[in-house]
């Protein structure tokens, strides 16, 4: 299909006039977005605490938000709140979630693809959005199908990893160097509106979406 | 599966209406959406203070995308190449579909997940993948129910938006082994679907999804969904297809943002939707979890024929469908009228731009143009300034001239000439008067019973305004 792409582009160069060399694409590219990068326009918002944006816009995008002291409380907290349905929920757990040696004694806990019913997802964040109060996963720390496999999710998030707009978690992403494959972000459960408007929590992902946002991480 | 079904409906758009405007189900299904888009956009946009700033910023982008297009989309192309995937071009909708049915084949694909996709749609993929021998699975809950149905989208958000509730649980019924499983609640209805659903994304060999943006910098897909079926798909298989078009690129991710801040708020009243997805290659040895293969086929089916033309401002889309949640004509007859993938305002100048058929150029003509698809787009596209080119454009390459022609002909010669015009207005007017006797109203006119067999027809004065005052100032001087 080579063919198919020299005519499509030839016919877009009509146009464009097509003034740059292929061989130094990312020159170009890089003088065409440095000239003509604007200043971002946000949505007007309250963002002098960006942490109390994200708990309210989350709340009110339907995720449960819940503030702790420390990681070590997060055990304790999902037996309190995640384990009182049922004596079977198995935990799964993500790789830095793993890490963090926390005292998992009396909960089942797993890494396995969920396929229960049960499932309860427990994954840290990378960065939190507090525009709107989303979440952001990345696959290279998180399995992405975790995020959706479950019936539960409870996402950790530590108070620093907070940022009020897209644009600042651009940059944190940028700053890492490597793109995971998957960048997932999250704002609340999954939901339809496809049978007569009416919004209906817990579709193909997440029925529940639980925010545990850490004040103090070290 | 069975298959999906061909449309072979009447190609007078008129005539279409006419049945759409008494069909039952449909009006019933049309109330029910009814205001609710419109109220929750609103909602969402008083809860910001700069609504109009960001649908700038949104247009800029769109704006800037185009102008270097080709130098975005082989930048994409690098990108995309670099991080493990592959960039395919179709110029045609057969060619897409060949380049899907050749990558599901290399794979052994039986079963294909898909995720909404218009442009899946714009091709009729699901029929040539079933001829092919992959069985396609719509996993969005609007496209599966149609899927049952076999029927296609009436609405580029919310696909099933012309069915009941009725509707899907008798179509739930015939199609699912149900048991004592209840259908009562729309809870019940989704979780069914739910729960079939989960297995085929487990199980599927190919997971096929569309694209909102295309990110030049660094070769990534984003998607934005609500029920996660979007991402299951993209996830699980071993592949993952992406077919979208030329159009949809942005050149940074802070250009995304512009996109993403107007597209929930205008489509679904959404600050953001609950799934933001970015797709960039195949997954690597650092990644979790992932597909091996990455595939974007871009079609362009006459899109780039658009650019520098005085359609361009088309391309700057975003399929929100804000226009058609507005429009009064789409919501007295529903999106099955336009028989096009793209209904609405933004279909009726789409379609007949990139399907060139005889029926589309009645589209254009499906509007009162009272502006509110312009005043609610979020990337300002100038909807009723579209359609008017696309009628004059009709107009002027018609080869056939029909009695409306003829009459829009002697009108112009007519107007032309004032003195000529005024007189034989003046004698219309006394006709009219003799035929209308003492009463106010007509109850039937010849050539306007589209009018009148619905409500009466105000009768004119007797005489016309330039007449009267003509009589007035002779009154005054005498």
């Amino acid at each position: 299909m080579t063919d198919s792409r020299s005519r499509i582009i030839d016919r877009i160069a009509r146009s464009t006039g097509g003034n740059f060399s292929a061989d130094s694409l990312e020159e170009n590219f890089k003088a065409l977005t440095v000239k003509h990068t604007s200043p971002p326009v946000q949505p007007k918002m309250e963002m002098s605490d960006p942490v109390a944006t994200f708990i309210s816009e989350a709340s009110r995008n339907g995720a449960r938000v819940a503030k702790l002291e420390s990681m070590a409380q997060v055990t304790q907290w999902l037996r309190e709140n995640a384990n009182n349905t049922t004596s079977s929920a198995r935990f799964h757990l993500s790789p830095s979630i793993l890490n963090q040696a926390l005292d998992w004694d009396g909960l089942t806990t797993t890494t396995e693809t969920p396929t229960a019913a049960e499932s309860c997802g427990v994954v840290q964040a990378h960065t939190g959005i507090a525009e709107t109060g989303t979440v952001m996963s990345l696959s290279d720390e998180c399995p992405s199908g975790l995020l959706f496999l479950v019936e539960r999710l409870v996402i950790v998030i530590a108070r620093e990893d907070i940022v009020a707009y897209q644009e600042d978690a651009w940059q944190r992403l940028r700053a890492r160097n490597t793109l995971p494959r998957t960048v997932n972000w999250i704002t609340g459960p999954s939901r339809t509106a496809d049978i007569e408007q009416q919004i209906q929590i817990g579709a193909h992902g997440p029925r529940e979406a639980d925010y545990l946002v850490i004040e103090k991480t070290f | 599966m069975s298959q999906v079904q061909m449309h072979e409906p009447q190609p007078d758009f008129i005539i279409r209406s006419r049945a759409s405007l008494v069909d039952k189900h449909l009006q019933e299904a049309l109330e029910e959406a009814g205001s609710g888009f419109v109220h929750k956009r609103q909602a969402a946009i008083d809860r910001i203070g700069n609504f109009e700033q960001l649908r700038d910023q949104a247009q800029r982008v769109r704006a800037r995308a185009l102008k270097n297009l080709d130098l975005y989309l082989l930048h994409f192309e690098k990108k995309v190449t670099e991080a493990g995937g592959q960039v395919h071009w179709a110029e045609t909708p057969e060619q897409m579909r060949e380049l899907v049915i050749g990558l599901c084949q290399q794979q052994n694909a039986k079963t294909a997940t898909k995720g909404k996709s218009m442009v899946g749609e714009e091709v009729d993929l699901n029929e040539a993948l079933e001829a092919a021998g992959v069985e396609p699975q719509e996993t969005d809950l609007g496209e599966y129910v149609l899927q049952l149905a076999n029927e296609r989208p009436s609405h580029i958000v919310a696909p099933a938006l012309h069915k009941t509730k009725a509707q899907v649980q008798s179509l739930f019924r015939e199609n699912h082994a149900l048991g004592e499983r209840a259908l009562d609640e729309v809870a019940d209805i989704v979780n069914e679907a739910r729960a079939v659903i989960r297995d085929r994304f487990l199980q599927a060999d190919v997971g096929i999804t569309g694209a909102n943006m295309l990110i030049a910098e660094t070769g990534t897909a984003a998607i934005v969904t609500n029920e996660g079926n979007g991402d299951l798909t993209a996830t699980l298989p071993r592949t993952h297809i992406v077919t979208t078009s030329i159009d949809k690129i942005v050149p940074t991710w802070e250009d995304a943002s512009a996109i993403l801040r107007v597209l929930g708020r205008s489509a679904t009243g959404q600050d953001i939707t609950t799934y933001t997805s970015f797709f960039t290659g195949a997954r690597s040895e650092r990644d979790k979890d992932g597909p091996e293969q990455f595939h974007i086929v871009l079609l362009d089916n006459r899109r780039s024929e658009l650019l520098g033309s005085e359609y361009e401002k088309m391309l700057h889309c975003i399929r929100c469908g804000a226009c058609m949640n507005h429009c009064p004509v789409y919501q007295s007859v529903g999106g099955h009228t336009y028989n096009s993938v793209y209904p609405g305002p933004m279909g009726a100048v789409l379609t007949p731009l990139l399907r060139h058929e005889e029926q589309d150029n009645q589209l254009p003509n499906a509007s009162t143009f009272c502006g509110r698809c312009e005043s609610v787009c979020p990337v300002r596209i100038p909807l009723p300034g579209l359609m008017r080119k696309l009628r004059d454009r009709e107009q002027r390459e018609k080869k056939h001239a029909g009695i409306s022609q003829w009459a829009v002909k002697i009108f112009c010669r007519l107007s032309r000439h004032p003195a000529i015009y005024r007189r034989l207005n003046d004698f219309n007017l006394r006709l009219v008067a003799i035929a209308r006797g003492r009463k106010p109203r007509f109850q039937s006119l010849p050539f306007l019973s589209g009018w009148t067999r619905h409500r009466d027809f105000p009768a004119p004065e007797k005489s016309s305004f330039q007449s009267q005052w003509q009589q007035r100032q002779k009154e005054k001087q005498s």
